[in-house]
């Protein structure tokens, strides 16, 4: 693979990155795992003047931790899937996005992509931004003037755009946690069983307290042009007594499909698409309500 | 079915009680190549690259159907660092090349037919100015109507893809194979049952991992060319593009290294590659590297035929097909490859007619095929080569048969099936002789699936279902020249050389002939050693396809080594003062049968026949019985011997996504003999693994003569994930005239999967899935439509 002439620059850190994405224009790209934009240079759809390998900040932005007041986890940007999949952190506290990580890609591409580049490749059909909108993640960006908090679900603005100032860099990603006892899924409906695109992607997260619903967040992968939350769904659902009656979950069901805004593409219609968000929604849900084991996930194809 | 295996099995030992004294065939031997694949350090075409050569790049067309007003090349040529642009004026020979018929131009003139067609070649010291260097050439062109849909293309009013088609019958009509036997209009006349289907399969890629290359280098001295190229047929290569180069054949030289698969596609994809780095080599005196790119790959070279087929099948009340008519249309693609010609070279077209009436003796048969022209790559052999498509028809009509008559579909097939002194609908008789286990392997497949216990049908959304097949496929080629020659030599030490022309790309070929040859002289597997894929270094064994060459060029190798055994034996009755009769080579010694203690090592016995003017080459060769098969009507004996199998699966439907779940497979496949065990299983897993990428997500998006998906992002083929564990059956009925007993295997195992699928899918929801590949969201899409239709 021969790939056209670039200039490649390779910062010590962040700080320098910042600097070297204001000093450039909008040409200049960031490589983190390189899983996306490799592929696309390779094919030609995008051409960069200039590369930014975040390869010496890596060390930096590799990690996964508890904030000592214990009510955050802090996930460096440049983590790999492979790390949230193996965390014993993650899998203890925040077991949907160990099953978002896990179903990206092949090992390999788990390996050497981030969890970074996988929000700011703001791809519709990315698998872990589902699993972090539903846990209510923040992100917290770099830039030349300091740090800023923006909350996931102001985060993504169109295919490939993300609502970052010009010189931003994803530093970290923030879950907040309640110690309310809660249950996340994520499931992928894919053509084939690993090394797919999401047809579409359901993530749900509930949050039990004093038999009742506290919270309830539902988000969608390629089921509009970003990641999407379904607002309307959650509020059929919160607060609500448990049991749930079937009738509830039916209609938080079908207010997830009128949330969902998929195309029709040659990978599956939209009407397809609808039909699947709704049998994952009330899968996933139905999931988060019940006690069996979290590799139970019936109907997904997760690793 | 008790009864019937206890038979069988008696019937089985008889027929192995004299192959229990082999010492090297039919041993689980490990794969010569796989520790250097499995390292990264066996080398294929693309490891040969090296700094010093040109890079070879082609300028593909921008419309899949278009006239070539202008092509300006002056900017590129001023380029730095270009050696040379060509269009097709440049061509030093034929502006055309192909493995039947010379139909596809080097470089496009007046025309292009498909997004394939090279409009311009460039060659220039490295890639990035090579890539500059095309965007440089200008193009002008008049663009036409690209057709997608042979249905479309045969009607007489469609634009004419071939102005003067050499070989083509009728307007866009390349070709049309007829088969008839007996009265069908009787037949159907007097049917108590008639089911009739229209089925359609999908044009698919062979997605093979290693790319197309080629690395082409001048001879200084003869003022030849050697290529260096993944190819499936090194003699055809040869004699197919000399005339392109206005090179004698013997100027010529191809060399396959070992290749990363190929499933039929390498047959043809290498004349693409080899065709363009050979010209311009030619014109710059210089090595030159061709690569295609995996899009390229995608775009340019042959896929497997899509198929549009009408088939109508006949029966009586008591289950006994009486006769098919069946109507079946290919899509040909731009350029003829290995779609097919008039008699005797129909090829690809003329299996679907012979294979139209499956593993049955159909007494009264009616099949048409036309191959028709369309703007689409074009389409070649592939695993199956016609097969999968033709059985995908019959397999489902003999499942409808079956549910209309309320019989068990096993049950209709073993009242349907070939059996000894039978003869297929194009007229050849089966004989036990040739090795016949088509009994064997549906008992054995009925025994595993269990078939008599009932189904768990499962509750809830997820629905489960059963599904049969069988199927008979030839070995070899069914063409006049159908033969191998290869050459044996022992070495003064008693080693052995085998040299074939046969390609080892991954389906063991190495490891099956260097056992045959272990076996054939008495020496050690170690002590022999293949040498395969070099025109100059072995003569025509033939193409590798169409699993033919263990049984085919097996026995050529067979016969090059029983030449040199007779003689060492020969020699040895003199040595040893006993008659040559008496003297027997096994373990690498010499000695008189009876008499141990008169062995000699062989490596010394040579030795001394060498110095005794004993020569120590020989070239092996073998025909089959002259393969015959009438254009007309379709009669001959195609084949010299036919591999049978069956195969059943269960699967799990989940009706709210669509996804398919392969719970149980299981697959028999007579293989006459299996020469090395564990190659049959990994042809047998590999075949099914297609036979399920086939049926479940695989297919080609052309819309206009574009491709839609051409990338494995877009182009899914099954992962691991996707390929179920396999119950695996080798079934043994030796075939008199192969090496050991042996027929083909490497392609029957995808013959069956698709309509063993399909018909546990009519199992599992009661809905007849007549269209290949079954999406999850075609699942759906036929569910809905069903409860619509049923509500």
């Amino acid at each position: 693979m021969i790939l056209d002439n670039f200039e490649y620059i390779e910062p010590e850190t962040l700080k320098e990155v910042t600097e070297v994405l204001l000093s450039y224009g909008p040409e200049v790209y960031v490589l983190a795992g390189g899983t996306d934009l490799v592929v696309k240079m390779h094919r030609g759809t995008v051409k960069p003047s200039c590369i930014i390998d975040l390869k010496h900040v890596m060390p930096v932005l590799r990690y996964i931790e508890l904030d000592s007041s214990q009510e955050l986890i802090r996930i460096g940007s440049l983590t790999t899937f492979n790390d949230l999949v193996t965390s014993k952190l993650i899998r203890e506290k925040v077991p949907v996005l160990a099953q978002a990580a896990g179903c990206v890609g092949s090992r390999q591409i788990r390996s050497r992509g981030t969890l970074g580049g996988n929000l700011c490749s703001a791809l519709p059909s990315a698998d872990t931004p589902p699993a972090l909108l539903v846990l209510g993640a923040r992100a917290v960006l770099a830039g030349k003037d300091g740090e800023r908090i923006l909350p996931l679900n102001s985060f993504f603005k169109s295919p490939g755009q993300t609502n970052l100032f010009p010189g931003e860099v994803l530093k970290e990603v923030e879950i907040p946690l309640t110690g309310r006892e809660n249950r996340g899924c994520y499931l992928k409906h894919t053509k084939r069983r690993a090394l797919d695109l999401a047809l579409v992607g359901v993530a749900a997260f509930l949050e039990f307290n004093n038999n009742t619903i506290s919270e309830c967040r539902i988000a969608f992968a390629t089921a509009a042009p970003t990641p999407v939350r379904a607002y309307e769904a959650e509020d059929v659902l919160r607060n609500k007594p448990l049991p749930l009656e079937k009738e509830v979950i039916a209609s938080a069901v079908s207010a997830a499909r009128s949330c969902a805004r998929p195309r029709t593409s040659r990978r599956a219609t939209a009407e397809y698409r609808l039909d699947m968000i709704e049998v994952l929604t009330r899968r996933a849900l139905n999931n988060c309500l019940s006690t069996d084991d979290y590799n139970n996930c019936g109907g997904a194809r997760n690793e | 079915m008790g009864v019937i295996l206890e038979d069988l099995e008696q019937e089985v030992k008889a027929i192995h009680a004299d192959q229990n004294d082999l010492n090297v065939v039919g041993k689980r031997i490990k794969r010569i190549e796989a520790l250097a694949k499995a390292l990264g350090t066996a080398r294929y075409a693309a490891d040969l690259k090296r700094d010093d050569m040109l890079i070879g790049k082609a300028l593909f067309a921008k419309h899949p159907h278009a006239l070539i007003k202008k092509i300006d090349t002056s900017r590129a040529e001023e380029l730095e660092g270009v050696i040379a642009v060509m269009t097709a004026k440049d061509l030093p020979g034929r502006n055309g090349y192909g493995i039947l018929i010379p139909d596809k131009p080097v470089i496009a003139e007046k025309k292009v037919k498909y997004q394939g067609d090279p409009v311009a070649l460039v060659a220039a010291v490295n890639e990035e100015i090579a890539k500059k260097a095309l965007d440089l050439i200008e193009v002008e062109y008049a663009v036409l109507p690209a057709l997608d849909d042979p249905r479309e293309a045969m009607k007489d009013d469609a634009v004419l893809i071939h102005e003067n088609h050499p070989a083509a019958d009728k307007g866009n009509i390349l070709t049309e194979v007829s088969l008839t036997r007996g009265d069908v209009d009787k037949a159907f006349a007097e049917a108590d049952i008639i089911i009739e289907n229209l089925y359609e399969t999908p044009m698919v890629d062979h997605s093979y991992l290693e790319p197309d290359v080629c690395i082409a280098e001048p001879d200084p001295i003869t003022g030849g060319l050697l290529l260096i190229a993944p190819a499936q047929f090194v003699h055809a290569t040869k004699r197919s593009l000399a005339p392109v180069f206005n090179l004698p054949p013997n100027k010529v030289r191809v060399l396959s290294p070992v290749v990363g698969a190929g499933y039929g596609g390498k047959e043809d994809s290498c004349l693409d590659v080899c065709s363009i780095a050979g010209v311009l080599a030619l014109r710059t005196k210089k090595t030159v590297y061709f690569e295609l790119t995996r899009e390229e790959i995608f775009r340019n070279t042959g896929k497997r035929h899509a198929t549009y087929i009408k088939h109508r099948l006949a029966a009586t009340r008591e289950g006994k097909v009486t006769a098919i008519d069946v109507e079946t249309i290919l899509d040909k693609g731009a350029y003829v490859s290995m779609g097919g010609l008039r008699e005797p070279t129909h090829a690809v077209t003329q299996r679907t007619v012979m294979y139209a009436g499956g593993a049955y003796a159909i007494p009264n048969a009616r099949a048409k095929s036309y191959s028709v022209f369309t703007n689409h790559p074009y389409s070649c052999a592939m695993r199956g080569f016609g097969a999968p498509q033709a059985y995908f028809a019959v397999e489902s009509q003999m499942d409808e048969l079956a549910r209309k008559l309320e019989m068990d579909p096993i049950e209709l097939r073993l009242k349907n099936i070939v059996r000894d002194g039978d003869r297929t609908i194009f007229g050849q008789v089966m004989k036990k002789s040739r090795g016949l286990g088509l009994e064997e392997c549906i008992a054995k497949v009925k025994e595993r699936m269990e078939w008599e216990k009932p189904l768990e049908r499962t509750a809830g959304s997820r629905k489960r279902g059963r599904g049969f097949s069988t199927f008979l496929y030839g070995t070899g080629v069914p063409l006049p020249f159908e033969g191998a020659s290869c050459y044996a030599t022992f070495q003064t030490d008693g080693t052995v050389s085998i040299a074939v022309s046969s390609t080892e790309m991954g389906q063991g070929l190495l490891t099956a002939f260097t056992q045959i040859a272990a076996e054939t002289l008495g020496v050690d597997f170690d002590n022999v050693v293949v040498n395969i894929s070099d025109t100059d270094a072995s003569p025509d064994a033939g193409p590798t396809v169409a699993s033919r060459s263990t049984t085919v060029v097996g026995n050529a190798i067979i016969n090059g080594c029983t030449q040199l055994k007779n003689r060492i034996m020969d020699f040895a009755s003199r040595e040893l003062k006993a008659d040559s009769r008496d003297i027997d080579i096994k373990e690498g010694k010499v000695f008189i049968v009876g008499k141990p203690e008169t062995a000699v090592p062989l490596g010394s016995m040579v030795a001394k026949a060498f110095v005794n003017q004993v020569p120590l080459s020989a070239t092996g060769v073998w025909y089959p019985p002259r393969p015959t098969f009438s254009g007309e009507d379709g009669q001959g004996d195609p084949m010299h011997a036919y591999a049978f199998g069956a195969q059943g699966v269960e699967i799990e439907v989940d009706t709210e996504t669509g996804e398919i779940d392969i719970v149980k497979f299981v697959l028999a496949c007579d293989v006459g003999k299996a020469i090395n065990p564990v190659n049959v299983e990994q042809q047998m897993e590999g075949g099914a693994a297609m036979g399920i990428g086939w049926s479940l997500m695989e297919e080609i998006d052309m819309s206009n003569g574009v491709m839609k998906n051409d990338s494995f992002k877009n182009y899914p083929i099954p992962s691991i994930k996707d390929v179920p564990e396999m119950d695996l059956i080798i079934v043994e009925h030796p075939n008199e005239l192969g090496p050991f007993g042996a027929k083909g295997i490497g392609e029957p195992p995808t013959v069956p999967t698709a309509p063993a699928i399909r018909n546990a899918l009519y199992d599992a929801l009661g809905i007849k899935f007549n269209k290949i590949p079954f999406t999850p969201q075609r699942v759906i899409e036929e569910i809905k439509k069903y409860e619509n239709k049923n509500s």
